[in-house]
Formats: C-alpha cells, structure tokens, sequence
C-alpha cells in the first residue's frame, strides 16, 4: 500500500505533467488531421475508410524519399530546408491526393448501393495492398530523420515546447481552419453538406455526386499527405503504421463526433493527451500493475467507452445506430 | 518454377534486377511499370465491361453428378477431405501441414459464420475467441501453470506441480471452447447496441486489446508469459493415445502427429456443421436471420434480441475457441505474434468471398483463400499485396461471394433499391453478370 502511495505521490510532478500535455497536444494535432480524412468520408459515404492510414504512411515515406534524395540536413541554410521540406510536403500531398482518388474510383465506387458489409472488406483490401506494397518494394524497417528543425522554448522548470511541436501544432489548426472554410463557404463545401445530410435528394437537386464524393476523398488525403510532414519530423515512421495510427485517428473522429469538422480536431486532441497523459502514468495510477505497454489500449478502450456510452461523440453529431 | 519467373516478370517487368528495397529509385520504377500493366489492364477490363461484355462464373459440372454443383454437396466435400491428406502422405509432409492449417481456418470460418453471416454481427475480432481457446488450454496443458502457482502461492503449492496439468481432451476442449463462448458474451454485453461499421471498430479493439493483454500479463502475476508465449505445450491425448506420439501406427502404418490432428479438426468440423446446419433451420437460425435482416422489426416481433445476439457470440466463440486449443495442441507454442489482427480478416475475408450465411460458402471460401495464401509462403509480404488485391476484385466484382446461400440469393434478386441508400442490391444483381 505505500509503495503505491509512494508511486502516485512522487512519480507525478506539475512539471512531468505539463511536459506530457504539451506532447500530447503535439501528437493530437497528427491525429486530428488524419481524423478529418475519416470524417469527411464518413460524413459523405457514411463509409470507414480503412486504407486511409495506410495513405498517411505512404506519404511519410514520400517526405522522407524527399529529404533523402536530397541530402538535406540541420546543416542546410534554412530557407533551402524550408524549400525541401515545402516540396516534400507538396509532392506528399498531391501523391496522396492521387492515391485518394484512385482508391475512391477502383475499390468504393463500384460499391456504392452494395451491402454496407462490401465497401468495408474492400477497404480492408485496399489498406493490405498499401502496406504489403510499401513492405514488399520499399522497405519493412523504421527510418527516422535527423533531427532538421531544432530550436525550443523553455517553459517552465525544465519544460520546453521545442519549434516542431509549435509547427505541428500551427499548421494543422491552420489546415483545419482552412477546411472549415472550404467547407461552410465554397460551393462545393455546399455541395458534400448537402450530399452528408442526404445523397439521393442533394443528387436531385443537381449536385454532381461523384464529383463530390472524389473531391472529398482527394482533400481528405492530402490532408493525410500533409500530416506525413509533420510526422516524420518528430516521429520514425514504417510500413507498419498506418493501420494503427489510423483506427487511432478514427477514434479522434468518433470521440468528437464523426462528420464533424471542429469535432475531429477536438478528439484528436483528446486523444493525444488522454495517451500521452496515461502512457505516462497509467503505472503511477495502477501501482503498477499496468506499464505504458498498454499505450495502444487506451485508444481503443476510449474507443469503446465513448460507442458504448456517447455514440454521438463529444459534439454530438448524427446518430450512430446505423445498420 | 516457371510460375514464380512469370509472376515476377507481371509484377517487376524489366525491373526484376533492380535493387529492390530501401527508398530508392528502384521501388519508383517498379511503381510505374506496375501502374502502366494493371492500371492498363483494369481500364480496359472496366471498359470491355461498360461495352456490354458479360463474364459469369462457370459452374463446375462433373459427370456422374449430373445436375449437382459439387461444391454444394457436403458429401462431396466430406469424401475429398477424408482422402486428401492420405494422398498428400505419399507426397512427404509438407502438404499435409498446409492442409492442417487450411483446415483450422474452415473451422474458424464456419464459427464466424455464425456471428457474421447468420446474425450479420460484423465482428473483426474474431481472433480474440481464437487466442483464449489458445491460452487456456495452453496454460493448462503446459508447466506454465504450475509454475506460476508455485512463483506465487509458493506457502501453499509446492515446486513438483510445476510439471503441469495433463487432462484428457474430452475435458479440455469443451473448456477451452466454453471460456472462449463466455469471453464472447463479455465482448457481446457492451456491443448490444452497436451495428455495422461501428461494430466492426469495436470488436477489432476488444481483438487487439486482447493480444496487447496476452503479450503483457506477464506481470506483475505471470499468466500469458508475456511476449515470449506459452511454450512446452502438451499434445492432446485420449486416454492413452497421445497425438503427438510419432509410434503410433496401424498396422504397419505408422501415423504422423499432423494426421491425428487433421482427422481431430474434421471430426470438429463435423460436428460443428451438425450443430450449425440444425441450428440455422431452427427457432433459434430463423431468429438469427430476423436480427440480420432488420433488428428493430425483429424486436417487435417477439424475438429477444439481446439474448439471440449473445447466443450467437458465444456459439460462434465456441467453435473459434476449440479451434484455438487444437491449435494450441498442435504447435506446442503460443505466442501473441500468432493472434494478430491479420488472423481475423483473414477469416472475415474467408466467410465472405466463400458467401455469407452459408456452411459450404464459409468451407469453400477458407480453401480459396486459404490454400493459395499457406501454398505462397516463400512470397512473404507480397502473398499479402496479392491477397487485397483479390480481396478487392472479388469484392468488386462479386459481392455475393463464391457460394452464397441460396435464401440469401433469392432475396437478394427480389430487392431493389429504393432510393433510400438502404442495403442492396440492383447494383450488385448487376455486377454479378459481370
């Protein structure tokens, strides 16, 4: 009993849990922007797309082939950094975006009025091609970069936010405010509510579906494409995480309520913390009967509790009791 | 040989030679060659198909059966699985494992079956029943056991425990098979509410989180053993006929461990499709078929929901958790590597390629997809890019599955889409002629 009061009293500091908000933000803004490809394509074909991660960690690879080829380094002058990382992140994102669309076309479309079971195996399908094609020709290690952008900010005690913390974190809510707009003011955003809320009557009154449904599939991965940047600057990436990080990311769809822009942020952000919060204390909590070994449980238990409890998600939006 | 340099000239072209591997431009021109030959082929396939080419599934007919489709007769099926592997010993032993573990999956497609295609439960965590079946006869049938009694309780168990449980296999299997039925309607309580996609999310978690437990219960009280797995496992033995025994023989014929085994999962399998087939035609299958097709309107009309759902969990992880002890049994190690989330796709795929909600579809569909994938072990990962791809074509082009059960078939061709965006299946009709 008081080795586990011991644990929770001096294993947790203000300063230990600062640091690991701030991380868990950083984090949370990759998944939020990974969630938005989810929910945008739930929202319009009611549909989870599995192959999405699997999009997400081709274009990691895709930055990465990018800085390697050409030799960039913390060396490089800064404004030649800026313009690999900025070419890396735009071959990225039109790479995905391509890879997007031509999933939507081959694998979902054919699909559209199947029983829902068939959209869903084919993604599955899809998702393994992804990952065993990555695997097969291009490699089944982690590759990490050298750190390019260095620089960090202290904040308190020994707690500092470093500069791709803050760029991960400012980019995407910029991205995401930058869909929201695309969404609530263009006409197109008009026209994916419209087919979200109903698709045979927004088909009536004359929007194009399939040009609706690809275009929602192109920005969500490029969105994925984009995320691959901020990704590897701070984390190794491999062929193998995709799949995860994208149920994770689904998850920060579903915690904020899938189909809901501003949602999907806010459950990335919820999960980030909630993982980086327990992996870092879950043995503090548990006296140590978990370890951060259980990271990934926390995804999916919140995952669970959240369909089971609130399928509506935080900010309550459709119904989920689908069939 | 000639097969693999063909295979290889469709998928790398003038590439083959090309350092492969590491991001490099060799993977880029592989990309492009891929892309130019399927891309090709696809559109032209799609445009063929737009012209009005019609494509269907030749039925095999073989004489002497005149007016029977083969695949349909469980005789049939139950004569070739009975003299496969005697053929495949006069072969070597290399086929009769793959046959052995294309037979596992038949069995775990049938117990799917049940949860998927007659309750229309999307469960994509199907190998969890598989990996508690696993466990708990592994752990019971190994010096595990003991050994952590001893590491814990050491006042009260002494060290001589410490070489293990032995009980007979009529004991072991019904548990192994009962606690994965209980863990399912564990799994089942929290998912009541739960369809479709949504569903499929979930169980795929409790799937996962599953395996992530069995890799870590190591401590702080060693149960699983951690990543490292149960190792030292008992073979199944009948009072005192062990199958794991390389002396036994009939006659002058010695018996190989891997044929007990196999003839222990048909005899499983049989018993299963017994079970299965009963029940489908029953009270009980009726119901099932109720909830599949509308839940709500099956509330009302009687049938309790609740109860049947669960019902279906636990006969399906029944089934699944017998499977994993012969599993268990057979390869005398477990480790949380074998209960990946690959595993329960893969039996998901199995059920419908072969066609939901059908026995024969389920076994035909685990051979289909089974026997090429264990046959193509030597391709590593890329048996797994040629696996999606199928799995997508089929899914495209073929929705209903292999062999789909006949009810399902005729209500498939009844319905229309209504406009509603509900489930089916102009479309799919339409495809099918494809």
């Amino acid at each position: 009993m008081e080795h586990c009061f011991d644990l929770l009293t001096s294993g947790i500091t203000p300063e230990g849990v600062l640091q690991q908000l701030i991380n868990g933000i950083a984090l949370g803004s990759i998944y939020a922007l990974i969630a938005l490809g989810y929910s945008m394509v739930y929202g319009v074909l009611e549909l989870i797309n599995f192959a999405h991660g699997d999009v997400f960690m081709i274009g990691t690879f895709i930055i990465f082939g990018v800085v390697q080829a050409t030799h960039a380094g913390p060396e490089m002058t800064f404004p030649l950094l800026l313009a690999v990382l900025l070419l890396g992140t735009v071959l990225a994102m039109v790479a995905c975006a391509a890879l997007g669309f031509a999933i939507e076309k081959i694998a979902y479309r054919p699909l559209r009025n199947a029983p829902r079971l068939a959209p869903l195996i084919s993604a599955i399908g899809v998702s393994f091609v992804l990952e065993a094609w990555v695997t097969t020709y291009v490699s089944d290690r982690n590759h990490a970069l050298p750190t390019l952008i260095r620089g960090e900010w202290p904040i308190y005690g020994y707690v500092s936010v470093t500069n791709v913390q803050v760029l991960m974190v400012i980019s995407s809510i910029l991205m995401m405010v930058g869909l929201q707009f695309l969404v609530r003011r263009t006409r197109l955003g008009r026209g994916m509510r419209a087919v979200a809320q109903n698709r045979e009557a927004a088909a009536l009154m004359g929007v194009n579906l399939d040009s609706v449904i690809s275009f929602t599939f192109v920005i969500g991965s490029a969105l994925a494409g984009a995320a691959g940047l901020l990704w590897v600057l701070n984390y190794s990436t491999s062929n193998s995480i995709g799949f995860l990080l994208g149920l994770k990311a689904f998850t920060a769809a579903v915690i904020g309520g899938i189909g809901n822009i501003p949602g999907a942020m806010l459950g990335g952000f919820f999960l980030g913390l909630a993982e980086a919060l327990g992996a870092a204390y879950i043995s503090n909590i548990s006296c140590g009967f978990f370890s951060s070994s259980y990271q990934s449980v926390f995804a999916f238990a919140l995952l669970i509790l959240i369909l089971v409890f609130r399928p509506s998600g935080i900010l309550r939006e459709r119904v989920s009791e689908r069939a | 040989m000639n097969v693999l340099k063909a295979l290889e000239f469709l998928l790398h072209g003038p590439f083959g030679d090309y350092p492969v591997g590491g991001l490099n431009f060799g993977s880029l021109l592989v990309l492009c060659w891929q892309v130019a030959v399927f891309g090709g082929l696809y559109l032209a396939i799609r445009i063929l198909a737009k012209r009005g080419l019609r494509v269907s599934i030749p039925h095999v007919r073989l004489p002497g059966l005149a007016g029977r489709r083969p695949l349909r007769d469980v005789r049939v099926l139950l004569a070739i699985a009975l003299i496969l592997p005697l053929v495949e010993m006069l072969t070597g032993g290399y086929y009769l494992t793959v046959t052995y573990n294309v037979e596992l999956y038949v069995l775990l497609a049938i117990g799917l079956n049940i949860v998927v295609g007659y309750t229309g439960l999307l469960d994509l965590g199907y190998v969890a029943f598989f990996a508690v079946g696993a466990y708990v006869y592994g752990i019971f049938a190994s010096p595990q056991l003991g050994e952590t009694l001893h590491a814990t309780f050491h006042f009260l168990v002494p060290a001589t425990v410490g070489s293990g449980v032995h009980i007979s296999m009529l004991v072991m299997l019904p548990i192994a098979g009962l606690a994965a039925a209980g863990f399912g309607v564990l799994i089942g309580i929290p998912t009541l509410r739960l369809r479709g996609d949504y569903l499929a999310i979930v169980t795929l978690g409790f799937g996962e989180i599953t395996r992530i437990f069995a890799q870590n219960l190591d401590t702080p009280v060693n149960i699983t053993n951690g990543p490292n797995g149960v190792v030292r496992i008992d073979d199944m033995f009948i009072g005192g006929y062990s199958f794991g025994d390389i002396a036994n023989h009939i006659g002058p014929i010695s018996i190989p461990p891997f044929l007990n085994y196999y003839y222990l999962v048909l005899l499983l399998i049989v018993i299963t499709v017994f079970f299965v087939a009963r029940l489908a035609t029953s009270r009980v299958g009726r119901a099932w078929t109720a909830i599949r097709e509308d839940e709500v309107a099956a509330e009302v009309a009687g049938i309790h929901t609740r109860n049947l759902k669960l019902l279906a969990y636990a006969s399906g992880g029944f089934f699944g958790g017998m499977a994993g002890a012969v599993f268990a049994a057979g390869s005398h190690v477990i480790a949380p590597e074998s209960f990946q989330l690959f595993l329960s796709v893969l039996v998901l795929c199995m059920v419908v390629v072969g066609g939901m909600g059908s026995i024969q579809g389920a076994a035909v569909g685990a051979v289909a997809i089974g026997l090429p994938y264990f046959l193509s072990s030597q391709l590593a990962s890329l048996r797994v890019l040629i696996f999606g791809v199928i799995l997508v074509l089929m899914i495209t082009f073929r929705p209903q599955g292999l062999l789909p059960s006949q009810q399902r078939q005729a209500e498939l061709a009844e319905t229309v889409d209504d406009g509603t965006g509900l489930p089916h299946v102009e479309a799919a009709a339409d495809l099918r002629q494809l």
